[in-house]
């Protein structure tokens, strides 16, 4: 015997939950929409805002986590250390208008100079490679932040995505209006005091993506 | 033992120079173990670049100290 009870809109609901169910094309997850929403974003390996690596890996990292965004500080803010590279490249050639170390042999001042261009790469790949591994790493499970303080110190800090409560976006000055970079703080639920990405390209992107995770995760 | 009279400034010198490469070569060797341990943290590409870059270095300051005890 028919229901006769049953009106008919909700019949025709139910048969849009069906054709969807057996749909052949899945529907695109939150994490792919983040994908397809941020495609303009290069994927260098140099890139300070690098979504997707491909071969990321990190130090932990679950079997099924994945990687959707590894921040560094903005290429802007290794302004100073290449102008201060380039003044010590041309520091032997100054020798020749100031010339402090003609009172040495000339052995000695070659020795001397080869040393300071040695010091000169030395200290230019120091700060090349702390900008570098300095990340901060979203993925599809928490956020890590990887800094290693000097050459030996490491500190890794990680908060699960469905933990963080609040991500504020700190843009203070003219240059980081200008180049659109800052910091974003994030709040998470545990003890310890949050997560800071510094001096990271669009905050408010990253912000955006942190929201969306959250809500895939149902952390909102 | 060598009396401190026909000891030169020349070789004073040579032994503070040859004695600050020696300590460029360990700061160059921890340069090494630091990119190790940082491209074990992560894999993020670019390792084996990075790597290369720091044993050159090393080997560089090796090979200024050889040179610097030549030609001094």
């Amino acid at each position: 015997m028919p229901d006769i009870f049953i009106s008919d809109n909700l019949n025709k609901n139910q048969d849009l939950e069906v054709e969807q169910i057996n749909s052949p094309t899945p529907q695109p997850s939150k994490v792919q929409h983040l994908s397809e929403e941020f495609q303009e974003f290069s994927t260098n390996i140099l890139s300070a805002f690098r979504l997707n690596p491909k071969k990321a890996k990190f130090i932990n990292k679950g079997p099924d986590e994945k990687i959707i965004l590894i921040l560094r500080r903005h290429p802007f803010t290794n302004l100073g250390w290449i102008a201060i590279t380039i003044a010590m490249l041309f520091g032997p050639a100054a020798l020749v208008i100031f010339p402090i170390l003609s009172f040495l042999p000339d052995n000695y001042q070659f020795v001397a100079v080869i040393g300071w261009y040695m010091i000169t790469v030395a200290f230019a790949f120091e700060n090349f490679i702390s900008w570098f591994f300095n990340v901060n790493i979203i993925t599809n499970e928490r956020v890590v932040d990887v800094n290693f303080v000097n050459l030996i110190y490491r500190e890794t800090s990680e908060a699960e995505v469905g933990q963080i409560q609040e991500a504020q976006v700190r843009v203070g000055s003219v240059r980081r209006t200008l180049f659109n970079y800052g910091d974003v703080a994030i709040q998470t639920a545990s003890e310890k005091s949050g997560i800071l990405f510094e001096a990271v390209p669009y905050p408010d992107r990253v912000t955006k993506i942190l929201r969306d995770l959250r809500i895939a995760k149902g952390g909102i | 033992m060598i009396p401190l009279t026909t000891i030169s400034v020349r070789s004073v010198v040579k032994g503070f120079v040859l004695f600050a490469m020696f300590v460029y070569i360990v700061f160059a060797f921890v340069i090494v173990k630091q990119t190790k341990i940082m491209t074990q943290t992560l894999e993020i590409g670019f390792e084996n670049g990075i790597k290369i870059i720091a044993w050159m270095h090393f080997l560089f300051a090796i090979g200024l100290l050889f040179l610097s005890f030549v030609i001094l």
